[in-house]
């Protein structure tokens, strides 16, 4: 059970500290992100999570907010806890 | 390169927000295009043309756009830079060092377009605080453009760079047949390359643009998404890979603490409220409105300008200040004397008002603000107010329109059109309507607020607002169909501001304001002084005695300030100042008076960017509001015997 959890994470239940990797993006997201520099397969971390607001990644110098309504959206697999 | 019938050679300056394009136009033209470091400034393009240079034997014009991911029409500011972007001859592709990974995506695709491309990798030197090193050499073979290096923050730097870029220019108008840079997607675009003018067209609509697409009388179906799709996931792909092969060396471990606190949930709501009340209580309401315009108006105006005009003035005519007869059936030479120099003049209120007032409170907002700015605070605001501006049918990016209303509500209602969907565009125009004062009754609001005393009335006057805002937003947000717009927001790195920035955009941006305040302004007191000497003031402040004291218990003469409010905004806190009223009369008035409508001005733009309806529907509610919340205001604030 706990391990099927950890397999549908999405965006918003990995907490500030995080590494993750990004595993599904929705299709109506792919475009943006693309262009942004995210695609699947990457390894990001999680620097903040506001409650009922967006998730701030990290990834090598460049930070990024993503709405609340976008992130639980992005699916992702743990790689490194804080 | 062949340049088809145009008189200038076009220059476009390409890149992701908030690289420096800005900065790099200004070295190269000398030009100063509006520098901020937040997403989604440039909105008006700025355009300039080269002196001492030429291509070709043609004049060099240099077009400033705003700052895009890729180029397609995601929004209003990619439509934009799309058009200059096909239409230039060149491009200027500015990135960023320490986002390459990011900003490269663009590169590739500008370079894919077929027009000769210069790449300008800028803000090396913050890249290289994290020991980034980048093999220049590589990324020119692997992308087939010409690549320079700049630090572009520093002044003595400018020229070097405006040196080099304007030498690659040349080398690129030479060689560019030779050195063309590799062009892929022959593939894809194969299908549409005969149908249209160029090759940058065809990329444009094999990527799915529909609007490039329609010109070209091109339908697109479903597949042309599946397309774009695989051309950018191809093209990250490619980026990625060149990316990886560039960086020799990096280390990324190194934190900047401070812009990590500030998107920390509760440390960055403490510092925003904080900012907040700094800002506006300490700086713009005791020391501008207080310390500064106090000094201005009436050490300066009331002492040496006023004087000095009534007695020129009564060299020709008589003055009678105060009075409020019908003077103009009576006694035309006074009549004219008091238009010109009573207490209403044209020739004494209306100068005093607009620079011993005015200027310094727009001066003083738009100084904040620019700090605010250049230190990369806002993004960050934008993050921390995005869970609650998402429930009132927005998101993060409208707090910048939002904060910018407190400037000039006219002008953030033409930043609505950074936003993407219309739902959250109208509930933002809605809201500063509504809710949002701007900067001169900002001031005077502030000032009025801390000479009553503490901070109590202060937080009582943002409560009411707050509570306003909540309510119009939650309430429009049900009613209103539509999607509030999805939040993504890259976060630059906070950066310690440039004076000299600061003070150029202050100026540059309180100049706009007070060009299009001064004409509104003389209008306005010429409209009051003539219906003083008409007589007619008298009889309009008591028709609205009623209303002024049994539904909001205010003294009478308020009315004068509700009137010149719906005139120009910032002209209504006018006068306020002067009628001694008690500390709870004083809160309900400046609520009422923050609430209340909408200027001319700012009508006439709601009208522009939305529609006549929602222009009166937002004017109508205003005085619904106003007047609703000041009576009830008036009433708690008798009754628990606020003095």
């Amino acid at each position: 059970m706990g391990e099927l959890l950890l397999l549908r994470m999405n965006l918003k239940s990995i907490k500030s500290g995080d590494k993750i990797e990004i595993t599904v993006i929705p299709e109506e997201l792919t475009g943006d992100l693309l262009r942004l520099g995210i695609s699947i397969g990457d390894e990001v971390i999680c620097i903040s999570s506001i409650p009922g607001g967006p998730v701030i990644l990290q990834q090598e110098l460049l930070e990024l907010a993503l709405g609340e309504k976008f992130a639980k959206q992005i699916e992702c697999r743990l790689v490194e806890n804080q | 390169m062949k340049v088809q019938n145009s008189k200038s050679i076009k220059i476009a300056l390409v890149g992701n927000p908030n690289v420096g394009k800005s900065v790099i136009f200004h070295c190269l033209t000398g030009v100063y295009a509006e520098v901020s470091n937040y997403p989604g400034t440039t909105i008006e393009v700025t355009k300039a043309v080269l002196e001492n240079f030429e291509l070709s034997d043609k004049t060099v014009e240099i077009i400033d756009t705003p700052g895009v991911y890729g180029i397609s029409s995601f929004n209003d500011e990619e439509t934009a830079t799309r058009d200059y972007v096909l239409e230039a001859d060149y491009i200027i592709n500015v990135v960023s060092a320490t986002t390459l990974k990011r900003d490269l995506f663009l590169t590739k695709q500008l370079s894919e377009l077929g027009k000769p491309t210069l790449l300008v990798i800028n803000q090396y030197d913050e890249a290289k605080l994290n020991k980034v090193e980048i093999d220049i050499k590589k990324l020119e073979e692997n992308l087939g453009l010409k690549v320079i290096t700049s630090v572009a923050i520093k002044t003595h730097t400018l020229k070097l760079l405006k040196e080099k870029i304007l030498d690659q220019l040349n080398e690129i108008e030479n060689n560019f047949l030779v050195s063309q840079p590799n062009l892929d997607l022959e593939d894809e675009i194969k299908e549409f390359r005969e149908k249209v003018l160029s090759r940058a067209e065809a990329l444009m609509i094999a990527e799915g643009d529909e609007v490039i697409a329609e010109r070209n009388d091109i339908k697109l179906d479903e597949s042309s998404k599946q397309l774009r799709e695989r051309i950018y996931k191809r093209r990250r792909l490619e980026v990625n890979k060149i990316y990886a092969q560039i960086i020799t060396k990096a280390d990324f471990s190194k934190r900047a603490i401070l812009g990590r606190l500030l998107l920390h949930p509760l440390i960055g709501s403490i510092v925003g409220l904080a900012v907040l009340y700094f800002f506006l209580y300490q700086f713009l309401g005791i020391f501008v409105a207080g310390t500064i315009v106090d000094f201005l108006e009436n050490q300066i105006f009331a002492k040496y300008y006023e004087p000095v005009v009534r007695m020129i003035v009564e060299l020709f005519f008589n003055i009678n200040g105060s009075s409020l007869e019908p003077l103009i059936f009576t006694d035309i030479n006074t009549a004219v004397g008091t238009f010109l120099a009573g207490d209403y003049g044209v020739l004494t209120l209306t100068i005093t008002y607009l620079y011993g007032l005015l200027a310094p409170l727009v001066f003083g907002f738009y100084f904040g603000l620019a700090i605010l700015e250049d230190c990369g605070y806002l993004p960050r605001l934008a993050v921390l107010t995005d869970g609650v501006l998402t429930r009132l049918g927005m998101n993060g990016r409208a707090i910048i329109p939002l904060i910018l209303g407190g400037g000039c509500v006219t002008m953030a209602v033409v930043t609505t059109r950074l936003l993407t969907s219309k739902k959250e565009k109208i509930i933002t125009m809605a809201l500063l309507g509504l809710s949002i004062p701007c900067s001169a009754q900002l001031g005077v609001i502030q000032g009025l607020l801390s000479n009553i005393g503490g901070v109590l009335p202060w937080v009582i006057w943002a409560s009411v607002l707050f509570l306003v805002f909540a309510l119009a937003g939650t309430i429009m947000n049900k009613l209103i169909p539509g999607d509030s717009g999805n939040f993504v927001s890259d976060i630059p790195p906070m950066r310690i501001p440039v004076g000299k920035n600061i003070l150029k955009k202050t100026i540059s941006r309180s100049k706009v304001f007070l060009d299009e305040a001064t004409p509104a302004f003389f209008i306005a007191a010429a409209l009051v002084a003539f219906l003083q000497v008409a007589g007619v003031l008298d009889n309009l402040i008591n028709f609205c005695e009623p209303l002024m004291s049994n539904v909001l218990l205010l003294p009478k003469e308020v009315t004068l300030s509700f009137i010149l409010g719906m005139v120009r905004r910032d002209f209504g806190a006018f006068g306020l100042m002067d009628i001694s009223m008690t500390a709870g009369q004083l809160i309900t008035s400046c609520v009422v008076l923050t609430l209340f409508v909408p200027c001319i001005a700012t009508v006439a733009v709601m009208i522009k960017e939305s529609n006549w309806k929602a222009a009166l529907a937002i004017w109508l509610s205003s005085w619904v509001l106003a007047f609703g919340f000041g009576a009830f205001l008036a009433r708690i604030l008798l009754f628990i015997n606020f003095n």
